[in-house]
C-alpha cells in the first residue's frame, strides 16, 4: 500500500490569492487550481435594482438580458454561436445592488470567454428586433410566475415588508413595465451605469496569475466610463402588528407560505452569531429544530426553513414552507413558538458544538468547485472580510457562545410583529 | 486519517483501470465497489446505490422505492433519526438521496477523515431501517406533501399524463413519487417487503471518490459492509413495452396563462447501439444535455430548437432530451408557446426540425460542437468529487463504469448518417406521445 498523504485543506487567502487593481478601477482576484482543465470568471459591478425607478422595475435585468443580444461586433447568433460551440457558457444578471457577470469554459478559451464578456458589457448594441424578442420571452416569464405559488408567495412578502420607496419593495418586473419600458430607456440605464470603477473580477481555474491578468487587461484595460454616486438607502422600519396577504391561486394543492421581517446585513457584527443561531432553529441535520417539530414529529410539511438573506442591505429573516392549505396556521404557530423558546432559553451545548463543528467542518465542501472557491473569495471581497477571514474562520466561529447567539435571537428574530404571506 | 493494513477476507476481487483512475472492487456478500482518487480537496464522496426504482414497482404500490428513500431517515437500532442527521452535520458533512425510475441512492460528502463514519451508517441502514409505524404514518403525510407540491406544477400535470400514456405495460408509466390513491393506501408492510426485496449488498452498488489511498479505503469499506448479509436476489423486471403502433395524445386542462406542449418517443436504453446516435441528436437540436443530469451546462440559443422555435418568436424555450436508462425510455421534446401562438402550431414547429434532422444529414461542425461540448462537460465535472461518485455509481447501474469513462470516445465514433438513422427510426409519427398543457386564462 502506498502511504496517503492528505490533501492540503487549503482555503483562500491574502496568500495565494492573486490581487491586481487596474487603472480603471477594476480588481482583479486570481486563485490557481488545476485540479482539472476548467476556469471561470465570476464577478460583479454596481448597477441593478437600486437604480431603477418604481415605474421602470425590471429595467437593470431586462438590459442584462438584453446584452447578449448583439454588440457592434457580433450578432446574437454569433455571440451564442461562439459560446456554445467550446461548451462554455456565459452571462450577465442583474441584482439588487449590484449585477454579476460569469463565465465557464475549458482554460484553452478564456481569452476567448473574457473578450466576449468585454463586448457584450462595453459594446451592447441593442437591435430594435432583438429587443422585442427579449421582451416577448420576458413577459412569457412573467406570465408563468403568476402561476407560481413560490413566487407569489415571496413578492407579496417583499411588498409588505418594506415600505414603497425601497429596492427590496419592488418585483423585478411586472407584465406592465415589461410592456413599457422603450429601447431608449435600455441605453441609457447602460450608458448611465455600466462602469467598471468598483468591478471586481475573480478568476479560478487552470490559468498562472499573471496570464489572467494579462488577458483582463487586454479585454477590459481601456475601459473608462464612470457611474453616478448612489443616494442612501432608506431605511427599512421594524415591522408593526401582523400584516397578513394571501394570494390565492386555483388548483394548487399545496400553499407556499413565508413570514418574517428586515433583519441585518452582512457585514453586522452580529452575523455569524445571528446564521449560527439560525442554522439551530431551522437547518441544521434535516431543518433545525423546525424540522424536528414541523416535519419529523407532525409531518405537516416536505419542506421549511429558515434564513437570514442578508446581503450588502439588511435582507430578510424568513420562514418558508409548503403545506396543505388546513394546516397553514399550525406550522405558522409551531415556527413562532420555536422563535420565541430560542430567545428565552439558551440552547444547549451539545446543539452549539454540534453547529460550531458543522460551520467549520462543512467549509471544504463549499470549495469542491471552481465556483465555490470564487464565490467564498467574492464573498470576502463585496462585504469587506478581509481575504485572512477564512484562515481565522474556525477560531472565529469557535469562540461564539450561547449568550450571543441568544443575544442575536433577540435582537434579529420576532415572533410577534412580522408580515406572513401565502399563496395556493 | 489513520491506515488499516490488512486486507480484509470479504474483498474478493479487485481490479484498477490506470487509464480511467477506477477500481472495481467485488465482497463476498456480492456489493460492487467503485473508487476513483481525487486529490484536489481533503474531500470524499461516499455512494451507496440500490438497483430499486419505480421500475421495480406495479400498481398498488408506486411510490414504494421513493417512500423506503425516506424511511432510510427514520433511524435503525443503533442510530435514531435525530442521531445520523446530528452525527453527519456535526462532522461538516452533507448527505442526501433520491430516488430515480432505476435506481436508489444515498450520498454523504465529507471532509475525508471522518468518511467512515459514512460507511458506517450506511452499513447499519442497508439492512437495520425499523419503519416504525408511527414513522410510516408522520411519512406519509410529509409525501403528500411532495407529491401536492409538485402538482402545483403544470408541468408535473403534464409530464405525469404523458408518461402515463407512452407506457401501457413497463412500469415507467408512473411517476417516481407514486399515485396518489397509493400513496393514501400503501401499508407499512408493503414498504418493508420493498425494503427486504431490494435492500441488501448483492444489490447495492458503493462509489466513493475523493481524498484517499483507494486500497485502504476498500479496506475499510470491506470492514463494515463485508458482514452485512447477502440478500435474496432481488425480482427481475419483466415487462418489455410492446412497440407502439400509432400516435397518442393527451390533453391536460387547467389554471394559468401558458400552455406547455410536449412530444415523448420511446427510445432505447442506455446500453444500446442507438443510445450514442441519440444523444447526439439531441445535442444538435438542443445542445450537448449528456453528462447535465442534475441541470446546468451550457444555454442552447444555437441549438436547432432554438434558432428555429424561439429566436422566431414561436415559443419562449424549447428543447428535448433523452436520458440514459436501463430500459427502453423517452427521448422528449418540450417547449412553451409564446403569447398568441397556439399549441398546434408549435408542435408543428417542433414536427419540422425533426423531420429536418431525418432528411439532411448534419454538418460535420455539428458533430465537432457536441463533442467540443461534451469534453467541456467532462471537465467540469471532473471538479467535484460528488460529481464523479455520482456518474460512476449512475454509470454501473445503466451499465457499467465504461460507460462514464468511455463516454467521449463513444461520442468521437458517431457517425452523421448514424444520427440521421436513428432520428427516422424512433422520432416517427407512430411512436410519438404528444402532450398539450390547456391553460384557462389565456
Amino acid at each position: 500500500m502506498k502511504t496517503h498523504r492528505p490533501a492540503p485543506a487549503s482555503v483562500p487567502h491574502t496568500g495565494n490569492i492573486a490581487q491586481f487593481s487596474l487603472d480603471n478601477g477594476i480588481t482583479l482576484l486570481v486563485y490557481e487550481n488545476f485540479a482539472s482543465p476548467a476556469v471561470i470568471v465570476s464577478g460583479y459591478f454596481s448597477a441593478g435594482m437600486r437604480d431603477e425607478s418604481p415605474l421602470g422595475t425590471g429595467l437593470s435585468g431586462f438590459v442584462t438580458d438584453c446584452l447578449t443580444r448583439g454588440t457592434t461586433r457580433r450578432s446574437y447568433a454569433q455571440i451564442y454561436d461562439v459560446t456554445e460551440s467550446i461548451g462554455a457558457s456565459m452571462g450577465v444578471s442583474a441584482g439588487t445592488h449590484t449585477s454579476s457577470l460569469y463565465a465557464k469554459s475549458l482554460a484553452e478559451d478564456l481569452p476567448l470567454m473574457l473578450d466576449l464578456l468585454s463586448d457584450v458589457m462595453r459594446h451592447p448594441s441593442f437591435p430594435a428586433e432583438e429587443l422585442e424578442r427579449e421582451r416577448a420571452e420576458w413577459v412569457s416569464a412573467l406570465r408563468e410566475r403568476e402561476n407560481s405559488t413560490r413566487a407569489q408567495s415571496g413578492m407579496a412578502f417583499y411588498d409588505l415588508c418594506y415600505p414603497e420607496g425601497h429596492p427590496y419593495h419592488y418585483p423585478g418586473g411586472t407584465l406592465e413595465t415589461a410592456r413599457a419600458i422603450t429601447r431608449e430607456q435600455v441605453l441609457e440605464h447602460h450608458r448611465t451605469y455600466f462602469s467598471p470603477r468598483d468591478m471586481t473580477l475573480c478568476i479560478v481555474g487552470a490559468i498562472k496569475a499573471e496570464e489572467a491578468r494579462a488577458r483582463v487587461v487586454e479585454a477590459f484595460g481601456d475601459w473608462t466610463a464612470s457611474r453616478p454616486e448612489r443616494a442612501p438607502m432608506i431605511p427599512a422600519p421594524a415591522i408593526v402588528g401582523q400584516p397578513r396577504r394571501h394570494v390565492p391561486l386555483r388548483n394548487k394543492s399545496q400553499t407556499t407560505l413565508q413570514w418574517g421581517f428586515p433583519a441585518l446585513p452582512r457585514n453586522d457584527p452580529d452575523w455569524i452569531p445571528a446564521v449560527l443561531m439560525n442554522s439551530i432553529l431551522g437547518q441544521f441535520g434535516m431543518y433545525g429544530r423546525l424540522g424536528e417539530r414541523v416535519r419529523k414529529e407532525e409531518g405537516l410539511v416536505y419542506y421549511i426553513g429558515t434564513g437570514f438573506s442578508g446581503g450588502i442591505g439588511p435582507g430578510a429573516w424568513q420562514c418558508h414552507a409548503g403545506t396543505q392549505p388546513t394546516t397553514v396556521d399550525r406550522v405558522v404557530e409551531i415556527s413562532r413558538n420555536e422563535v420565541r423558546r430560542i430567545q428565552d432559553k439558551r440552547v444547549t451545548p451539545r446543539e452549539l458544538d454540534d453547529n460550531k463543528r458543522y460551520f467549520v467542518g462543512s467549509l471544504p465542501l463549499q470549495m469542491e468547485t471552481n465556483e465555490g472557491i470564487a464565490g467564498r473569495i467574492l464573498d470576502m471581497r463585496r462585504y469587506n472580510l478581509g481575504f485572512d477571514y477564512l484562515l481565522n474562520y474556525a477560531e472565529r466561529i469557535t469562540a461564539i457562545t450561547a449568550a450571543q447567539l441568544q443575544g442575536a435571537a433577540q435582537r434579529w428574530l420576532n415572533a410577534n410583529n412580522f408580515v406572513l404571506t401565502s399563496s395556493g | 486519517m489513520p491506515k488499516t493494513n490488512s486486507r480484509p477476507a470479504a474483498l474478493k476481487r479487485v481490479r484498477h483501470d490506470r487509464a480511467t483512475g477506477v477500481t472495481t472492487a467485488t465482497l463476498a456478500n456480492g456489493l460492487t465497489i467503485l473508487a476513483r482518487e481525487m486529490r484536489a480537496a481533503p474531500i470524499t464522496a461516499f455512494c451507496v446505490w440500490y438497483r430499486v426504482g419505480s421500475r421495480n414497482e406495479h400498481l398498488g404500490i408506486t411510490g414504494a422505492s421513493h417512500w423506503v428513500e425516506h424511511m432510510m431517515f427514520k433511524g435503525t437500532l443503533q442510530h435514531n433519526e435525530a442521531e445520523m442527521d446530528r452525527l453527519i452535520s456535526r462532522e461538516g458533512g452533507h448527505r442526501n438521496a433520491f430516488t430515480w425510475i432505476d435506481c436508489t441512492a444515498y450520498y454523504e460528502t465529507m471532509p475525508s477523515d471522518k468518511i467512515d463514519l459514512a460507511i458506517a451508517l450506511e452499513s447499519d441502514r442497508m439492512t437495520g431501517s425499523l419503519f416504525r409505524p408511527r414513522d410510516v404514518a408522520s411519512e406519509r403525510t410529509v409525501i403528500i406533501n411532495e407529491r401536492q407540491g409538485s402538482e402545483n406544477s403544470p408541468g408535473f400535470r403534464l409530464g405525469e399524463e404523458v408518461q402515463a400514456a407512452a407506457f401501457r405495460v413497463h412500469p415507467y408509466g408512473h411517476e417516481v413519487i407514486g399515485h396518489m390513491a397509493d400513496l393514501k393506501s400503501m401499508t407499512r408492510d408493503d414498504l418493508f417487503g420493498h425494503y427486504r426485496r431490494f435492500y441488501a449488498p448483492n444489490n447495492a452498488i458503493v462509489s466513493v471518490a475523493g481524498d484517499f489511498d483507494t486500497a485502504d479505503m476498500l479496506a475499510r469499506i470491506a470492514r463494515k459492509l463485508g458482514p452485512v448479509k447477502l440478500g435474496p436476489a432481488a425480482p427481475k423486471v419483466a415487462a418489455d413495452e410492446p412497440e407502439q403502433k400509432g400516435e397518442r395524445r393527451v390533453t391536460v386542462r387547467g389554471e394559468g396563462k401558458t400552455d406547455y406542449v410536449t412530444l415523448a418517443f420511446h427510445a432505447p436504453g442506455a446500453t444500446h447501439p442507438d443510445a450514442m446516435p441519440l444523444v447526439v441528436v439531441e445535442a444538435v437540436l438542443s445542445g450537448a444535455g449528456g453528462l447535465t443530469f442534475f441541470g446546468g451546462g451550457t444555454s442552447n440559443r444555437s441549438s436547432r430548437l432554438s434558432k428555429a422555435l424561439v429566436d422566431t418568436g414561436i415559443s419562449a424555450d424549447a428543447g428535448c432530451s433523452v436520458v440514459p436508462t436501463i430500459d427502453p425510455f423517452l427521448f422528449s421534446f418540450s417547449a412553451t408557446p409564446q403569447v398568441g401562438v397556439s399549441a398546434t402550431d408549435v408542435e408543428a414547429a417542433l414536427w419540422r426540425e425533426i423531420e429536418r434532422i431525418k432528411t439532411e444529414p448534419i454538418a460535420a461542425g455539428e458533430l465537432e460542437k457536441a463533442i467540443k461540448q461534451t469534453r467541456a462537460q467532462v471537465a467540469f465535472n471532473t471538479e467535484s468529487c460528488t460529481n464523479q461518485a455520482f456518474w460512476l455509481g449512475f454509470s454501473q447501474i445503466i451499465a457499467d463504469t465504461a460507460w462514464f469513462t468511455g463516454y467521449l470516445d463513444r461520442l468521437r465514433q458517431v457517425t452523421p448518417a448514424e444520427v440521421q438513422r436513428v432520428a427516422q427510426t424512433y422520432l416517427t409519427r407512430d411512436n410519438v406521445t404528444v402532450g398539450v398543457y390547456v391553460a384557462d386564462e389565456k
